[in-house]
């Protein structure tokens, strides 16, 4: 699935998440790219059935409204842009709810993949850091979404 | 609650602009995008927490929430970490 529609409006993209006993979440995130981190709200955590008060590592969190330290949880399978990835660290993020998002795709998420982002029209195209096939494809798809 | 299955936006619609969050069954989804199509609604709650873990009634299922208040503007987050 490398080209991907999203509202440019709102900016969020829609990926999944697969719980430990095989229940899936549908989750609508913000892609940033000034994230270092993958985050999930605590509602989007509860819902896979991963209690965030039980995290055995906490990390500080430089935002742009102060620090703040957070769990971080290990999720099962982030479901992204058509690659499964296994034993995601992901930090439980005190996103206000008029935020919109149930989280954020950071850096550790996004380098798995080459990223075009066509905001006018709304497609973002992504494509798993591979071989060149895959490159060949990624291009291909940036140049019939631009 | 009803269980009647029906599409996302109908679900939905009752609840646009209020400060709740909605969790719903996804029962069928768009093979190409992901994009929930239809769904069964399980809950309408203020609290995040709350919708969490009332979306956890859902075994074996696709399961999402959704804000349905005004989006706010959004902050940028770096974590202290090593890439």
């Amino acid at each position: 699935m490398p080209t991907i529609p999203f509202d440019p409006q709102r900016r969020l993209i829609q990926i999944a998440a697969l719980a430990s006993d095989g229940r899936r979440l549908v989750l609508q995130m913000l892609v940033d790219t000034g994230a270092s981190m993958t985050g999930l709200r605590a509602s989007a955590l509860l819902a896979l059935g991963i209690d965030p008060q039980t995290a055995e590592r906490t990390l500080q969190l430089n935002t742009a409204s102060g620090t703040v330290s957070v769990p971080v949880v290990v999720v099962p399978n982030l479901h992204v842009f058509g690659v499964s990835l296994v034993n995601v660290p992901v930090l439980c993020l005190p996103l206000p709810a008029a935020v919109g998002a149930d989280g954020v795709l950071g850096n550790d998420v996004l380098s798995h993949f080459w990223l075009f982002v066509h905001f006018r029209r709304g497609l973002l195209v992504a494509e798993q850091v591979s071989n060149f096939w895959r490159r060949w494809r990624f291009w291909w798809q940036v140049m019939r979404a631009s | 609650m009803t269980n009647e299955v029906l599409p996302i936006a109908e679900l939905l619609k009752p609840y646009e602009g209020q400060e709740v969050f909605v969790v719903v069954e996804v029962v069928q989804l768009d093979p190409k995008t992901n994009e929930p199509l239809t769904g069964r609604l399980i809950a309408v709650t203020a609290d995040g927490q709350e919708a969490g873990l009332a979306a956890r009634q859902v075994i074996n299922g696709t399961v999402m929430i959704r804000w349905m208040g005004k989006p706010a503007e959004v902050v940028i987050v770096c974590a202290d970490h090593p890439l």
